[in-house]
């Protein structure tokens, strides 16, 4: 029996787009390689201040919340989408995905605790709030491309 | 668990295709009940006994120390 906590497979596709392409522009925004216009400056902050523009000297959203958002979305949509073919076998490796991405996410944190300090300890907290998900949606997809290969062309 | 899942679909001619399209599963889940990598639902288990019309303890045997 499959579970019922899925989205249709047709959100698939478009998780991945909303994925790939929010990973891509948050990851250069993050290292100052480009900086679209503030699509979010509108937004207030409903706890605490949003960035603080130093050419205009106002408070303003800046896009990383923007980026954000669309990746837990997308992300989401990639990995908790129905296969084409959704069945017992494929849930089972989604949720054994679950606990390994469970498992390594813990190690990774871990080992952070223990070998980053400071400054650069805030770097990690950025990337731990993302990793959960991508460390899921990777060993989801790399069980099923493995299940795939070993298909073969035995009938 | 080991089962005579390919036995059972060569002695009745059928792909693995054409097996996991009758009783609504993935081919995949087919090839790895073959291989022994997967342990089929109860569900799953009698679909397949009434594919093959046999007692599931006919395609389906607990190993030793099971």
């Amino acid at each position: 029996m499959t579970t019922r906590f899925l989205f249709p497979h047709r959100y698939k596709r478009l998780g991945w787009a909303l994925a790939l392409v929010s990973l891509i522009l948050g990851l250069l925004e993050m290292y100052n390689l480009l900086h679209l216009p503030r699509l979010l400056a509108w937004l207030p902050g409903i706890v605490g201040q949003p960035d603080w523009d130093s050419t205009t000297g106002r408070a303003v959203r800046d896009n990383h919340d923007l980026y954000a958002v669309a990746f837990v979305i997308g992300g989401l949509l990639a990995a908790c989408s129905r296969e084409r073919r959704e069945d017992e076998y494929i849930g089972q490796i989604r949720l054994d995905a679950l606990l390994w991405a469970l498992y390594a996410y813990s190690a990774l944190l871990v080992a952070a605790f223990v070998l980053v300090s400071g400054d650069a300890f805030f770097t990690v907290m950025t990337y731990a709030m993302f990793a959960p998900l991508l460390l899921f949606v990777g060993r989801f997809q790399f069980e099923l491309f493995r299940g795939t290969r070993t298909l073969g062309h035995d009938e | 668990m080991t089962n005579s899942l390919r036995v059972a679909r060569a002695g009745r001619r059928l792909t693995q295709d054409e097996l996991a399209q009758r009783v609504g599963v993935s081919r995949q889940t087919i090839n790895a009940l073959e291989a022994n990598k997967y342990v089929p639902s109860t569900v799953l288990a009698l679909k397949l006994a009434r594919v093959f019309g046999q007692p599931v303890e006919q395609l389906f045997a607990l190993e030793a120390g099971e």
